[in-house]
């Protein structure tokens, strides 16, 4: 029991280092004294002042919901549809997404960082209308499909019929929205405005609130849906809990950032090898946490390996996500929860 | 105690249509006994168990546990009161053994599932009862088939569950396992007075260790009755539907089943019971009925004088069971 809490100190820490690191470094470096300053006493370098207050503190906060949102989801379905490759991306709920953010920017031909806190919301809007249509089409054929393969097989091909809805809407879209869909795919996370910030957090908050209030319930699924209700779990509604709360968190980063990939899908297995179980107590705040660690790695290598260039973050998340995927399957048979 | 009054069970295909497997099915199973639940493959012991766990709701009629209709249970009354054990593995192998028997308390703790004095006191006790505490750090999916079965039944121990349900327990086990998680059963039902009821088809283990049988057929329903009553009146038999009666045999004084062979041979034995019990065994498979009266319709005589001593038409002496049978057949 005492070696989860060391867990939760480091990780603890390496998140609040990571937070720190993401909001010195940059384009422009400030060093920890001014920020210290701009913070907390003020009057510090205007210039600093602006750059934290509206580019990097919003970045991170961003950064940090977001990569804990996706991480839970990923956890979520995992457990949920007892496969060990399920996530947000994976299963076709982001693509469900995207295409939401595709009908509001493309088809209304707004472009999405133009557009001010109305144009959110409709792009919000869009994003949740299309992964939560996603999800419930995923969960009717989860009830017909009951391989996992077979499951996953159907989400990779749902994500490809949306893609070719995208392809359509491009087609008819004007070059400005396109590129402006496009840029929004290759993932951001300094779209959200200090002003909006308060809706994006909130929200999020709220989502992953209902997720540690299923700790419990989802322990029970780990046995298998008949099992579970001979515990007296609500199956049907603990998986529509589940199901929001994913739907949430997947659409509303979505919306803001784009659709980021393999956080959702790796970060469920740093935590499961990192612990050692797949105890749901322990193991949801520490999929918290190392997503949100895992994300602020990932804004942060996107703002300075390029130097004045910015990387775009889905150029940087395989090169993390996909190596602990390959990891996991090779080493599938010595890995107890991969196993049944 | 599970009671079942003119019960249907059956499937709902959809809101009108639906497959009834049984109609009027009236049982008693009593708590403090090993009851075993036997029918051939497709007559609906799945469905039977799936009904009384509660997993498909009873098409019709009503069943009773613990005198109390089974429909004015909540879930979380079902979950304290009845425990099922499937085929089914858990469907991830990363909780330990630990863990898995503590989720048993489910039903008992608060909101986020953390576990009281009591409930740890109730867990240990149900990890000691069933002999696991060596596997209590070990993954699901490192045990053995019966290793996992048995954590499974401390998991129901650990649910305080007085009806306790099991489908196939011994489905994948060793001999060795599958005695022990009868013998355990037995224990467990007999020990902390629990209602144990299990469908199988070891028949074997089952007339050793179970108090009553219950034999499920598509033409009787259900039989239930004491075992040993059961084999002596014959009604053993109706695990096999009518018109594969005339092929089947059950022979009452070794408990097991034969196939009937057409036109065979009356060979008499005698000796030393242990001898010629395996002898008629030796006898049967072969194709030969073995008798223990000496007529002149017998076609041998074989006499079990001792371990690798058998005598054949009181001339030829040999050494083994195999060389006997042999030896009549030339």
């Amino acid at each position: 029991m005492k070696s989860y809490k060391l867990y939760y100190i480091m990780l603890t820490l390496l998140l609040l280092l990571l937070f720190v690191l993401n909001i010195c470094l940059g384009a422009v470096n400030i060093p920890l004294g001014d920020v210290l300053q701009s913070l907390f006493g003020g009057g510090g370098n205007e210039v600093h002042d602006v750059i934290l207050s509206h580019s990097r503190l919003p970045q991170a906060i961003t950064a940090t919901m977001s990569g804990a949102a996706l991480a839970i989801s990923g956890l979520m379905l995992q457990t949920l549809f007892s496969n060990p490759l399920a996530s947000p991306s994976i299963l076709g709920i982001s693509s469900g997404a995207s295409v939401g953010v595709a009908v509001v920017t493309l088809l209304l031909g707004g472009s999405i960082s133009a557009v001010g806190i109305a144009g959110h919301l409709a792009v919000t809007f869009g994003a949740v209308i299309g992964a939560f249509f996603i999800l419930a089409l995923i969960l009717l054929f989860s009830m017909r499909v009951k391989n996992n393969v077979m499951l996953l097989i159907v989400g990779i091909m749902l994500g490809y019929v949306t893609s070719s809805v995208v392809s359509l809407l491009s087609f008819l879209a004007t070059s400005e929205g396109v590129y402006s869909f496009v840029m929004w795919g290759l993932g951001n996370f300094s779209a959200v405005s200090s002003q909006n910030l308060y809706y994006f957090v909130g929200l999020i908050s709220f989502a992953l609130l209902i997720a540690i209030l299923l700790i419990k319930p989802l322990n029970g699924l780990l046995l298998g849906e008949e099992y579970c209700e001979n515990l007296g779990v609500n199956v049907k509604k603990t998986r529509m809990l589940i199901i929001i709360s994913t739907g949430l968190l997947t659409s509303v980063v979505t919306a803001f950032c784009g659709p980021i990939s393999f956080i959702g899908l790796a970060t469920p297995h740093i935590a499961r090898l990192m612990l050692g179980t797949s105890n749901h107590k322990h193991l949801l705040p520490t999929t918290i946490l190392i997503g949100a660690c895992v994300t602020l790695i990932c804004n942060l290598l996107s703002n300075t390996i390029g130097g004045d260039i910015v990387v775009p973050i889905n150029v940087i998340t395989p090169f993390l996500g996909a190596p602990v995927i390959i990891y996991v399957i090779v080493n599938k048979n010595k890995i107890p929860y991969f196993n049944q | 105690m599970i009671e079942a009054k003119d019960l249907t069970i059956g499937y709902s295909l959809s809101r009108t249509r639906k497959k009834i497997v049984h109609t009027t099915l009236n049982f008693k199973i009593e708590s403090g006994e090993l009851t075993a639940l036997l029918g051939a493959n497709g007559v609906g012991k799945s469905t039977l168990i799936k009904t009384l766990s509660g997993f498909i709701p009873a098409l019709g009629g009503e069943v009773l546990i613990d005198a109390r209709r089974f429909d004015s249970y909540t879930k979380l009354e079902m979950a304290k009161a009845v425990g099922v054990v499937l085929t089914k593995r858990p469907v991830d192998g990363g909780l330990t053994i630990y863990d898995l028997v503590a989720l048993g308390r489910h039903p008992y703790t608060n909101y986020f599932g953390v576990l009281s004095k009591v409930d740890v006191d109730v867990v240990e006790y149900a990890i000691e009862q069933l002999g696991i505490s060596h596997l209590r750090s070990s993954y699901i999916s490192q045990v053995s088939d019966g290793e996992r079965q048995k954590a499974m039944i401390a998991k129901i121990i650990a649910q305080e569950c007085k009806t306790i349900i099991l489908d196939e327990p011994t489905a994948f086990l060793d001999v060795k396992s599958r005695l022990e998680t009868y013998s355990l059963l037995r224990q467990v039902a007999r020990d902390l007075n629990k209602t144990v009821v299990l469908s199988t088809h070891d028949l074997e283990a089952t007339l050793r260790y179970a108090d009553r049988l219950m034999i499920l057929s598509s033409t009787h329903g259900v039989v239930c009755g004491a075992t040993e009553d059961m084999v002596l009146s014959g009604d053993i038999k109706r695990l096999f539907d009518e018109r594969d009666d005339s092929k089947v045999l059950f022979d009452v004084s070794s408990g097991m089943f034969h196939i009937r062979q057409e036109g065979s041979e009356l060979v008499s034995v005698e000796g030393s019971s242990d001898a010629v019990y395996w002898l008629k065994n030796a006898l049967v498979r072969n194709g030969y009925k073995p008798v223990m009266e000496r007529s002149s319709e017998c076609k041998a005589h074989i006499e079990a004088r001792g371990v690798g001593e058998f005598v054949v038409n009181a001339s030829v002496t040999v050494g083994s069971i195999s060389e006997a049978v042999r030896f009549i057949g030339l």
